[in-house]
């Protein structure tokens, strides 16, 4: 009989997730152009690019044509396109490098013997020509990559509960030791302060935090993001159901949970024309395809990133 | 048309879209009545119903700052820009035309749907010129009434306007729900 992980036990694994990277600096800025040593780092999935920049900005210092430029002036691309700094890079790696998510038969990051192997992933640091029609530019105190993660925060507060009373009467320690806690990858102090803002398990939450983003196209330049987001109760009416395999111990008789395959039916139906199985695409979060039967609540309390939303990549088939 | 809002005191997506149009009507009536006047007389340069990606309204809306505050800008903001001044004050014989040589603030007023508050939110947008968008203390600073800016600011442990990115229609943006936060409204 398959064995169960909690959602403990979930959490602590990704927390535990690191991409290896391997970072270069843009060879029009370095005085060797593209002779530059890479700077090598294994980098937790639930980090943000920017708490890369002080040590890159040290690390290259001696490369670097122009001398001034400061850490915040710096920004990341992949294949030329930029990095959105304000999403955890487990998230940038999941929609950008290609790789085949893991499942229960294929473990990740495996490629054809013929594929080039998407590890370490490459990434371009710059330090000037910032691209404001892309990017927010940041500032040395890290106020803005601050902001932009507690209004994140935020919003999925209140998606939780209905109001964002929650962090809006954080204390300013907890507050600050939210983002910390998220930049030092400390999971035990995550926790006690998420655990705040987190309903417990037996009370429901009001909607569940859940972003998708939906394939790239390919062969458009510089392409933006598509993302969908809806309301999404954690529990619907059992008629909308086609099967009771998913009754838990905690919905009533009327009600049953909403799972990602409903979800994705219902909100992209072309893509996901059945609810159970994966057949045009597959949902991807944490580098792993999600399974469709998952109920959205417990994908949200085990597996969502610091700023307390699942950021679910839609990956084409085939 | 008199519409009830089938799911109070939320927004659906229809009801809000309806609701854009009549806005933009009612904006586009002002202006034809009146010429550009009705339109500049709130300072507006713009407003136009967006129906690309998602409905909402975009007001554009230039404003001339003064020169203190530009002097501020230019020693804190964007070193180039004191240059540029720098260079103006030059005499140039063959110059023909000459701009006054105050960057014009501009900002984008966007009223969308927030997916997440399910009610409309006002996201503001700010740049000079031809430049990237400028952060939360300048919205603090150029929208928020001297007054008002202290409260405004100390409403949670983010101020009463948020800083976010990645809006529907630009990359950038700080917001301000219109209905979600009371606690907000009331500091307004």
């Amino acid at each position: 009989m398959e064995k169960q992980a909690s959602l403990p036990a979930i959490q602590r694994s990704i927390w535990a997730g690191r991409i290896p990277l391997e970072i270069i600096l843009a060879p029009a800025e370095s005085r060797t152009f593209d002779q530059t040593n890479p700077y090598l780092i294994s980098f937790s999935r639930v980090s943000y690019l920017p708490s890369l920049l002080p040590r890159l900005r040290a690390f290259f210092a001696s490369s670097l044509i122009n001398p001034d430029v400061e850490h915040h002036q710096g920004w990341f691309a992949f294949e030329g396109v930029p990095l959105k700094w304000h999403y955890p890079i487990g998230l940038l790696f999941d929609l950008y490098a290609g790789v085949d998510p893991a499942s229960k038969t294929t473990p990740g990051g495996e490629q054809s013997p013929e594929a080039e192997s998407p590890f370490p992933w490459r990434l371009t640091v710059h330090f000037s020509d910032w691209p404001v029609e892309e990017l927010v530019r940041l500032d040395p105190e890290g106020m803005v990559l601050n902001d932009a993660f507690i209004n994140s925060v935020k919003e999925a507060d209140f998606l939780r509960n209905g109001t964002a009373k929650g962090i809006m009467s954080l204390s300013k320690e907890d507050s600050a030791g939210l983002w910390k806690a998220v930049e030092n990858v400390d999971l035990p102090s995550f926790q006690r302060i998420s655990n705040i803002l987190i309903p417990p398990p037996s009370q429901p939450f009001r909607n569940v935090p859940i972003r998708i983003f939906l394939p790239l196209p390919p062969d458009e330049e510089s392409p933006s993001l598509k993302v969908v987001q809806s309301p999404l109760p954690p529990l619907i009416p059992s008629s909308s159901i086609q099967s009771s395999q998913f009754i838990s111990a905690r919905s009533s008789p009327s009600t049953q949970p909403q799972t990602i395959g409903g979800v994705l039916h219902n909100l992209l139906p072309n893509l996901f024309p059945s609810r159970r199985t994966p057949v045009l695409a597959k949902p991807v979060l944490h580098g792993a395809v999600l399974p469709m039967s998952s109920p959205i609540e417990e994908v949200v309390r085990s597996a969502a990133y610091g700023d307390g939303w699942a950021y679910v990549v839609v990956r084409m088939m085939g | 048309m008199a519409c009830g809002l089938s799911t109070f005191p939320f927004l659906t997506a229809l009801e809000f879209a309806h609701a854009c149009r009549v806005l933009a009507d009612r904006a586009c009536n002002l202006d034809c009545t009146t010429g550009l006047e009705g339109l500049e007389g709130g300072g507006w340069s713009s407003i136009r119903l967006v129906t690309q990606n998602a409905i909402g309204l975009k007001i554009t809306r230039r404003v001339d700052v003064h020169r203190a505050d530009l002097d501020t800008k230019l020693e804190s903001v964007d070193p180039s820009l004191q240059d540029a001044s720098a260079l103006e004050d030059e005499e140039d014989p063959e110059a023909l035309v000459r701009t006054d040589g105050h960057p014009k603030l501009h900002i984008e007023y966007e009223i969308l749907l927030s997916p997440t508050y399910q009610v409309p939110v006002l996201y503001f947008v700010l740049h000079w010129d031809d430049q990237g968008p400028i952060g939360l203390d300048a919205v603090y600073r150029y929208l928020v009434p001297e007054p008002y800016r202290k409260q405004l600011k100390n409403v949670g442990v983010m101020g009463g306007i948020s800083f976010g990115v990645g809006g529907i229609f630009s990359p950038p943006f700080s917001s301000l729900p219109l209905a979600a936060e009371n606690e907000t409204k009331r500091s307004i």
